[in-house]
């Protein structure tokens, strides 16, 4: 199979400022030498707490990342990304359609056609015709993750990382979430970077699994293979916390 | 076992828009003294608000409230603000969801932990709430508690934010915390410590703990009954054993069912 | 679910106030009862009667018509200030806002400096240099307005050119331009609405305090300003030659005041 991503040796930094005070500004490392691939079609899940890197990584591959070392090789166009919290990251000043128009507009795709691949894309993520006409506030959180996941695959894309898409929902809401983002992935062959720490949800959905703490990967391997022989000490952590031996 | 707390039938109406809106409908509960009870729920379910009304923190207007809330024989509801002022903080105390936001970022932890006694034991020499506030800092499982009392929140991670605030709740010695998502804002690995942590006060001081909560596993690991709730109505309440193996209610086994289990989604 | 505007009392007030001046002001471009500079020698600071219900000036003029007219006026110069301090404001607040850096802190420096100075002083300054009159006077004001929109529109778009909303449109291809201008503009509106109805006050005031120091609008050319200036030595002899500028200049203010006020706590 081929590789869509391949990231080798990767390194990021960020220049802490110093408070006032302080006046030395010091380079920290955010991303300590990552390597990894993915493979087309598949859905590679991460795994790390706050603050271990993995939004670092997911700007990076998104070319948003300014001081970073190492190769990003990325094997597809325009990469997508659906955000944790799907009350910021629809814009609240316009209506679902022109939100979900705009990616066809800038490139110049006729009105009939537009409003004929939204129309679809509604349908595809589970949305009624009628919330076109409604602006994001008046959605509930899971309608509102369903237009962000819509507005993304809307640009054409075979490449998506989601960030957390389910942890700020309601849990009978994250459930479907997770159904709607599987259903896409094989119904459109898209390849996913799912940023979880929910290592149930990683498991139901994920072929592979990368685990991530303070900025290097600890280990990667088959979701099988990780869970039922972890090797750090982290991963038996998580595994711990993530309930896993009394499921009801 | 002897009765902490009762509320009957707490109604809580909003009356700052044009249309009345409910969010807590005939609320019934009876919470004996070292018993932990959780009440589950989506958002908007009223959880919050019932947990509000309990700790004496609701506005006092532009809301209708009804009912009865009676702490030790006390009706707490309909009080005084300096009636409700005596036990907010002594014999009740709260945490919340957000640590980064429920401590207040120009104080010294140190200062903030000892604010209760200040104001519920102001005999207290200023070296046995020293004393105090240190214990009370190992007691939440700080490693350095004299360092971390001469730290600002700043310094301080999410967990160890937590746990601070549990600290502050804790130093009276309440006979109630209410812990409202205490556990939501943090990392799954924290998490789990948390509620160990209120696992092991709970059996050392037999305080007890009415935890709110979206999250079912959670409550199922720490409560010994539950209370789901869904749009301001008490869907099913009953021993946690009941309500996870018998759910009678169609909702609670849609909660249920949300929890993902370890196995492979199949379409 | 949110109050609706017009259920709001100090919104419904501000809005009615509003425009009722505005309603007079359109009246006074087409109609007056008189003609607002035509010269009655028997009719001479004459008191409020059927036939001149404010009275008239010490050269007989109508103060109804010189009222309407001299609303026109003020009106004119006030919204024309506001427009160029706003437009102005946004271009500068949001490419400042927006893309930060270096030039962010020479633009935001040199509007610093602008801010420094009373409105009235630079726009004194400016008519020293330039000359008096209308054009001159909306020119000195505009400028003294762009500071506070540019900040304003700045501080609004540093908070949320970061926004999920805004790297989504990044990633989907929308250029900085459009995204500056289509995605997060019409999110300032709230903010920006209630600062230009304050805005529009204070250009009202500043207009009234410049033709009342005589270097405003010109005469016989009336506005609400002038007319207060020239009314001061009549203040004992005919009182209502002040009262009813003056009352309209507050009307006006207060019904802008009012309808921002209730922009704000929506």
């Amino acid at each position: 199979m081929n590789h869509i991503l391949e990231v080798k040796n990767l390194n990021v930094y960020y220049t802490d400022k110093g408070s006032l005070f302080k006046k030395k500004t010091q380079k920290k490392h955010a991303l300590k030498d990552v390597s990894f691939f993915m493979e087309e079609g598949e859905i590679l899940g991460l795994v790390g707490e706050s603050g271990c890197g993995k939004t670092s990584l997911a700007k990076a591959i998104l070319g948003m990342q300014k001081e970073m070392e190492g190769k990003i090789i990325l094997h597809c166009k325009n990469p997508q990304m659906v955000f944790q919290d799907p009350y910021s990251s629809l814009n609240p000043a316009k209506r679902i359609g022109w939100i979900l128009e705009e990616p066809l507009r800038i490139k110049k795709i006729s009105k009939e056609e537009r409003q004929k691949r939204v129309d679809e894309m509604l349908e595809k993520v589970g949305l009624d015709l009628k919330c076109k006409e409604h602006y994001p506030n008046e959605l509930s959180g899971g309608q509102r993750q369903r237009v962000a996941i819509a507005a993304a695959l809307l640009c054409d894309t075979k490449f998506l990382i989601a960030d957390e898409p389910v942890s700020a929902l309601d849990v009978t809401i994250q459930a479907q979430i997770i159904r709607l983002l599987l259903k896409l992935h094989k119904e459109m062959g898209i390849s996913i970077l799912f940023i979880s720490h929910d290592l149930r949800v990683v498991y139901q959905m994920c072929d592979r699994v990368m685990i991530m703490e303070s900025g290097e990967i600890l280990e990667q391997g088959s979701v099988e293979e990780v869970y039922e022989n972890p090797q750090s000490d982290y991963t038996k952590l998580l595994l711990e916390a993530a309930n896993l031996e009394d499921n009801v | 076992m002897e009765r902490l707390l009762e509320i009957k039938n707490l109604n809580i109406e909003f009356h700052d828009h044009d249309i009345p809106e409910r969010v807590v409908n005939n609320f019934n509960l009876e919470l004996a003294k070292g018993e932990i009870v959780g009440i589950v729920g989506e958002s908007g379910s009223g959880k919050s608000m019932t947990a509000m009304a309990i700790a004496g923190l609701l506005r006092r207007h532009d809301m209708e409230k009804k009912g009865e809330i009676i702490f030790e024989g006390k009706e707490l509801l309909h009080a005084s603000r300096s009636e409700v002022r005596q036990y907010q903080g002594d014999d009740i105390g709260m945490i919340f969801q957000e640590p980064m936001t429920s401590l207040n970022p120009v104080k010294r932890i140190g200062w903030q932990v000892e604010e209760s006694l200040r104001i519920h034991r102001p005999d207290m020499s200023k070296e046995e709430r020293y004393r105090r506030a240190i214990e009370s800092l190992r007691d939440v499982e700080l490693e350095e508690p004299e360092k971390v009392y001469r730290q600002y929140p700043h310094e301080l991670s999410g967990g160890m934010r937590q746990r601070v605030m549990i600290a502050a709740a804790m130093i009276c010695e309440p006979k109630l915390l209410i812990a409202d998502e205490p556990t939501t804002a943090l990392d799954v690995t924290i998490q789990l410590q948390i509620v160990k942590l209120l696992q092991r006060l709970n059996q050392e001081k037999q305080t007890s703990i009415l935890f709110i909560s979206h999250d079912l596993s959670l409550v199922k690991k720490l409560c010994h009954r539950i209370i789901v709730m869904h749009d301001g109505n008490i869907v099913e309440s009953g021993s946690t054993k009941e309500v996870f193996y018998q759910p009678k209610e169609e909702y609670t086994k849609q909660l249920i069912q949300a929890i993902p289990k370890l196995e492979k989604l199949i379409l | 679910m949110k109050k609706k505007l017009l259920n709001q009392p100090t919104f419904l007030l501000g809005t009615i106030i509003t425009s009722i001046m505005l309603l007079m002001t359109f009246i006074g471009f087409f109609y007056t009862p008189y003609d607002p500079t035509q010269m009655d020698n028997s009719n001479k600071l004459a008191g409020c009667s059927l036939e001149h219900i404010m009275g008239c000036d010490n050269f007989g003029r109508d103060i109804f018509s010189r009222v309407l007219q001299g609303m026109g006026n003020t009106f004119l110069i006030a919204v024309a200030t506001v427009t160029i301090g706003v437009v102005c404001g946004i271009l500068l607040g949001a490419f400042t806002g927006y893309f930060g850096g270096w030039i962010d802190e020479v633009i935001m420096r040199i509007i610093d400096v602008i801010f420094a100075f009373p409105s009235i002083l630079l726009a004194l300054v400016f008519v020293s240099i330039f000359g008096t009159g209308k054009y001159n006077v909306v020119f000195a004001l505009g400028i003294a307005f762009i500071p506070s929109f540019a900040r304003i529109v700045r501080s609004e778009f540093i908070k949320y050119k970061d926004m999920d909303y805004v790297k989504s449109a990044r990633l989907a291809g929308v250029s900085d331009l459009r995204i500056m201008f289509v995605h997060i503009l019409p999110n300032t509106m709230t903010v920006l609405l209630s600062s230009i109805m304050i805005g529009f006050n204070n250009a009202v005031l500043s207009e009234a305090g410049m033709s009342y120091l005589g270097i405003g609008v010109q005469p016989p050319d009336a506005s609400l300003g002038s007319m207060l200036s020239e009314a001061q030595s009549y203040l004992f002899s005919a009182p209502n030659y002040a009262i009813f500028p003056g009352v309209m200049i507050i009307l006006l203010v207060l019904g802008f005041s009012l309808m921002a006020d209730g922009l704000k706590s929506r």
